[in-house]
């Protein structure tokens, strides 16, 4: 049962990941490669706060959220002004610059040794250090960031980026300032991915920087275009999927010598075969 | 229709996994009063190596003892703490572990918290005292890097050499053989990182070997704390500029692909690492083909005779059994039990080696 919950946990996290870079990618049409980073800065504020300061997670959360809002802000000022392959590029540099910071600084972060024993949130008392309640807390948050998303993209605001996604100069000609639109969303998905961030290093009680390389920033985005761009429910389903797949495979009676490298293969076979068939991912309305 | 058929497959694929992953019958099925041992190991990714030859240790040791009443269950981590904590999750609910070994330093980081409220004892191949503080019945079995390199200090002041020059790659492992060569180092001598790459994925190093020829009278010897893969090609780009220095390095030297890749250019390097028998080396080799990092297939082997020697019937057993291990004579030479403050671990004994014509010798 305990692992059913990890997995849970691990799904609800990377659904509230997810959903932040389905906001940028999926409804906006910007392929940013760098949701990793916000997600490490949102982890390694959680983790320095409570190790060293000892302040409440819920604290740590909220100040990994204004960090993050601040960086972003600043990224997102220069990645606003390219488009298409440009601002993939862009936002790739960024990731490998925060990995570089998460590194390098190892009087803050202890470079590749990571934080070790983080603790669990606490809330008047009530500790969420066994799972279930953990758990429960990821949903909540889960569940929030998905009606606080699709209250966006539901809004005149979202139909705004929807329309930069389809034709960026034809709604400048409607007046409207579009590096603006652009750099807000990318500032609220850079808040949200924080926020998974401050959740995974509370579960995990465990970071370093390998978690957040570019390769997580890939990760995410197999799970919002497997899941389906543009659809927040498509970036649950891809989540649970991408989590549950390789554990799935954990069971498959492969011969032991091969097994580890029989799974990665039939991982990739999988993944392939679902681009073949549903390039537009599981239930996604936009295609990259 | 085209999203019912979607929805239906995603249904049933659902469906399938919850099965398989609550499903209690999936473990091979053993007999009673068999003791369950999760391994979980880096079998994929950049140090699948390391794992693949902790793996096949261990299996050796299984097959030499016999002992039908252990069962060993192994998962792949793929260096990475999330993966590592669904594994171990995966091994304790389903295959109802007993004892967890784990390989790595970051992946035993992240399942050292979880192992306080755990009845599993836990062994972790790890180099870092602070994986043992946890809980009483974690066991590291890998010696701290201060052991190495106090045998490279060794070294080098046998052979008159003072001032050191370095080139490593961030890695929790290599930082600490650093520091702690920087650590142990006496008046008069010297450590200099030269250059500090960020990845294991970095492969150009003209560079750093051209400002270490252009300080050549500087340095008496160079430090490659590089890993599997930039080795070779450090030496060979080393050959091609022209550096001519003693070189030394690291457990990660022990891959026969790297030398193989270096070719005569890895000739006179030396490491310090642990060892195995002439006779383990011959069986390994003739079992699997290679003998890249065999000190570790040694290590998994003499952990697992060193399980299989002890009463597992209960975590306490188990404890007060190892603590008697002093002197234990295996493959990778008399093991020793040590207690350090908080720290627990086997001590395993360490060696200076030699490449030489593509082979890896034991200086005496």
């Amino acid at each position: 049962m305990e692992y059913l919950i990890h997995l849970a946990i691990l799904g609800g996290i990377y659904a509230i990941l997810g959903i932040s870079l389905n906001l940028i990618v999926g409804y906006t049409g910007l392929l940013s490669i760098t949701q990793a980073a916000f997600y490490g800065i949102g982890s390694y504020t959680t983790a320095i706060l409570l190790t060293r300061y000892d302040i409440n997670f819920f604290i740590s959360l909220i100040l990994g959220a204004v960090i993050t809002a601040i960086i972003s802000l600043a990224i997102g000022y220069v990645l606003s002004k390219f488009k298409g392959d440009y601002y993939a590029l862009g936002s790739f540099g960024f990731n490998v610059i925060v990995y570089s910071i998460f590194l390098n600084t190892q009087s803050l972060t202890r470079g590749p040794l990571g934080i070790p024993g983080i603790d669990r949130p606490e809330l008047f008392g009530f500790s969420f250090g066994n799972n279930l309640p953990f758990l429960v807390l990821v949903l909540i948050f889960a569940v929030l960031v998905f009606f606080f998303s699709k209250f966006i993209t539901d809004s005149s605001f979202g139909r705004v980026l929807k329309a930069i996604r389809e034709d960026e100069q034809a709604i400048q000609v409607f007046g409207y300032k579009t590096h603006q639109y652009k750099l807000a969303i990318f500032v609220i998905g850079a808040i949200l991915a924080s926020i998974a961030g401050s959740f995974f290093a509370s579960y995990i009680t465990f970071i370093d920087p390998s978690t957040f390389t570019i390769n997580e920033s890939i990760f995410v985005l197999s799970i919002i275009i497997l899941g389906g761009l543009a659809n927040l429910r498509g970036s649950v389903l891809g989540a649970i999927f991408l989590i549950l797949l390789p554990e799935i495979l954990r069971f498959v009676g492969f011969p032991s010598d091969v097994a580890a490298q029989m799974r990665q293969v039939t991982y990739g076979l999988i993944l392939v075969l679902l681009m073949l068939y549903r390039p537009q991912g599981l239930i996604g309305e936009y295609k990259l | 229709m085209k999203n019912k058929i979607v929805w239906v497959v995603i249904g049933v694929l659902v469906i399938i996994g919850v099965w398989l992953l609550v499903s209690k019958n999936k473990a091979p099925v053993t007999q009673s009063g068999t003791i369950k041992i999760g391994v979980i190991a880096p079998l994929t990714g950049p140090l699948a190596e390391y794992g693949e030859a902790f793996k096949n240790g261990i299996t050796m040791a299984n097959e030499k003892s016999g002992n039908k009443n252990i069962q060993w269950i192994f998962e792949d981590s793929a260096y990475d703490p999330k993966k590592t904590i669904s594994a171990f999750y995966k091994l304790r609910d389903s295959d109802k572990i007993n004892f967890l070994v784990n390989w790595g330093d970051p992946t035993s980081f992240a399942l050292a918290p979880l192992m306080k409220n755990e009845a599993i004892p836990f062994i972790a191949v790890a180099d870092i005292p602070e994986v043992a503080n946890s809980s009483k019945y974690t066991v590291r079995t890998l010696n701290d890097p201060k052991f190495f390199t106090a045998a490279l200090w060794n070294y080098f002041r046998t052979n008159g050499m003072k001032n050191i020059a370095v080139v490593k790659v961030e890695n929790p492992y290599l930082n600490g053989m650093y520091e702690s060569l920087l650590a142990t180092k006496q008046a008069g001598e010297t450590v200099t990182l030269v250059d500090n790459y960020q990845s294991f994925s970095d492969f150009d190093f003209r560079t750093s070997i051209t400002k270490i020829k252009n300080a050549r009278s500087s340095y008496d010897a160079l430090g490659v704390f590089l890993a599997s893969s930039q080795i070779g090609q450090f030496y060979k780009q080393k050959n091609d500029l022209g550096l001519n220095i003693q070189t030394f390095g690291t457990d990660f030297f022990e891959s026969q692909r790297d030398i193989d890749a270096a070719g005569s250019a890895m000739d006179g390097a030396v490491y310090a690492n642990m060892n195995v028998s002439d006779s383990f080396k011959n069986d390994y080799q003739k079992k699997f083909g290679n003998v890249s990092q065999i000190s570790y297939a040694g290590n998994g082997y003499d952990t697992a005779m060193i399980l299989n020697s002890l009463d597992l019937s209960s975590k306490d057993q188990f404890l007060s059994g190892i603590k008697k291990i002093n002197g234990y004579s295996g493959v990778s030479g008399n093991i020793k039990y040590v207690e350090e403050g908080g720290d627990r671990y086997l001590y395993f004994p360490v060696f200076m080696k030699l490449i030489k014509g593509g082979k890896i010798n034991v200086i005496k």
